[in-house]
């Protein structure tokens, strides 16, 4: 079992719900995204970020979300200050909509 | 460098109604606008309908079918309003994946008195039916897998009869981007196409030379060269949120096309072409990778 170097809880943004916890690991030299007892609602076109803020302006695409429930993994990119990049946000990028967000602590 | 692709056939617009396939633009070439006199060996009909399918080799061998419908309307001696639908269904390492793809809404006019000149003019917008972010089971496909480029385009152009010379100039330009495409290299399961992540595209010039031939009354040929410059450097947004060039997009494409024309009846013809690129851009993150195009279509006008 990783130790985890920061964890949030998500908040839903106004007409979407979301649950569970976003946990940063280090494996292996490589930090990684877990996203446990998730859970959100359907949308189109969503993404995982890590912004230093929300809604997005400066963030790290992790890729699209694996699926809308269910723990699941993500690499993220060497070199990232997690101090900076405070946030996990689950963003629609087609329609630039926040469903909801971490803050990682 | 450009890569240099072998050397195929001279495409070629049948009569005067080009509707050329096969070249790797963004789909003006494939536009109606000369009414001259030249070659003209029907009557020119008040309305004009064609139905055309065309077949296309893509990238890492995706196979590109595509399916257009066009209505023109003469309007008067020296207008004409065209309107083009297009689909396509792509097929490759992905799966397979189908929609619509752009209406081609043009004008064009012949100054002077009617028919009689040798110069016509076009102008028209290209509007996107899909925001180019197609997917197939989630998976966020490459450009080469989409239906339409996503962006608002302007249209300008303009033909030229110069003695048996068939000319064609014209300029594509997005107005409106609204490309949402999605796909990260980085991410895909499948590599050997390019990121084109909330991609830009810039625009194109295009130069069309033709000769046109006719044999009796039936037939017609026109091979044709087709230079198409991409006047920028296209763009996508990176894993990292920052929108970065993509090097080499900019630069020349030639292409070769072949249309034949066979006049069945006064307002009925068949319409064939086969197209491929001589030199295409080092790097083409728009799709438009066509290595061979062949199509066929059917006119009719009443």
């Amino acid at each position: 079992m990783p130790a985890f170097l920061y964890r949030g809880v998500f908040t839903a943004a106004p007409g979407i719900s979301i649950s569970g916890q976003a946990k940063i690991s280090l494996d292996s030299g490589r930090h990684l995204l877990l996203l446990d007892s998730f859970s959100v609602s359907s949308g189109p076109d969503l993404k995982v970020y890590l912004a230093k803020e929300y809604p997005p302006a400066n963030y790290i695409n992790l890729g699209a979300l694996q699926r809308n429930s269910g723990t699941q993994l993500y690499p993220i990119p060497a070199g990232v200050d997690f101090t900076a990049y405070r946030y996990v946000l689950i963003h629609c990028q087609q329609y630039n909509h926040l469903f909801g967000y971490a803050t990682l602590q | 460098m450009k890569k240099i692709i072998m050397i195929g056939l001279l495409g070629l617009l049948s009569q005067h109604e080009t509707n050329a396939q096969g070249c790797s633009d963004a789909g003006f070439c494939t536009l109606p606008y000369r009414h001259t006199k030249a070659g003209q060996g029907e009557e020119l009909k008040k309305n004009g309908f064609t139905v055309e399918s065309s077949y296309n080799i893509g990238e890492e061998q995706t196979t590109v079918i595509g399916l257009a419908i066009q209505y023109n309307r003469r309007i008067g001696r020296a207008l004409s309003w065209s309107n083009k639908l297009t689909a396509a269904n792509m097929n490759g390492s992905f799966g397979n994946a189908f929609n619509a793809g752009d209406l081609y809404s043009t004008i064009s006019f012949v100054p002077g008195k009617g028919r009689t000149t040798n110069i016509s003019l076009l102008a028209g917008v290209k509007i996107p039916f899909t925001r180019s972010n197609n997917k197939i089971n989630e998976v966020s496909l490459p450009m080469v897998f989409q239906s339409s480029l996503g962006s608002y385009d302007l249209i300008a152009g303009a033909s030229f009869l110069l003695s048996k010379w068939d000319i064609n100039a014209a300029v594509q330009v997005p107005l409106i981007n609204d490309n949402k495409n999605s796909f990260l290299s980085a991410y895909s399961p499948i590599p050997g196409f390019l990121s084109t992540n909330l991609f830009e595209r810039k625009a194109d010039a295009l130069l069309r030379i033709g000769y046109p031939l006719t044999a009796g009354n039936k037939w017609t040929f026109n091979p044709n060269l087709l230079g198409i410059y991409h006047l920028g450097k296209d763009s996508y947004e990176n894993v990292m949120g920052k929108r970065e060039t993509i090097t080499g997009s900019d630069g020349f494409t030639l292409n070769a096309n072949l249309q034949v024309k066979y006049l069945m009846a006064n307002h009925r013809s068949l319409q064939f072409s086969v197209a491929t690129p001589l030199v295409v851009r080092d790097s083409r993150p728009d799709g438009l990778t066509r290595s061979l195009v062949i199509s066929a279509g059917y006119n009719f006008g009443w």
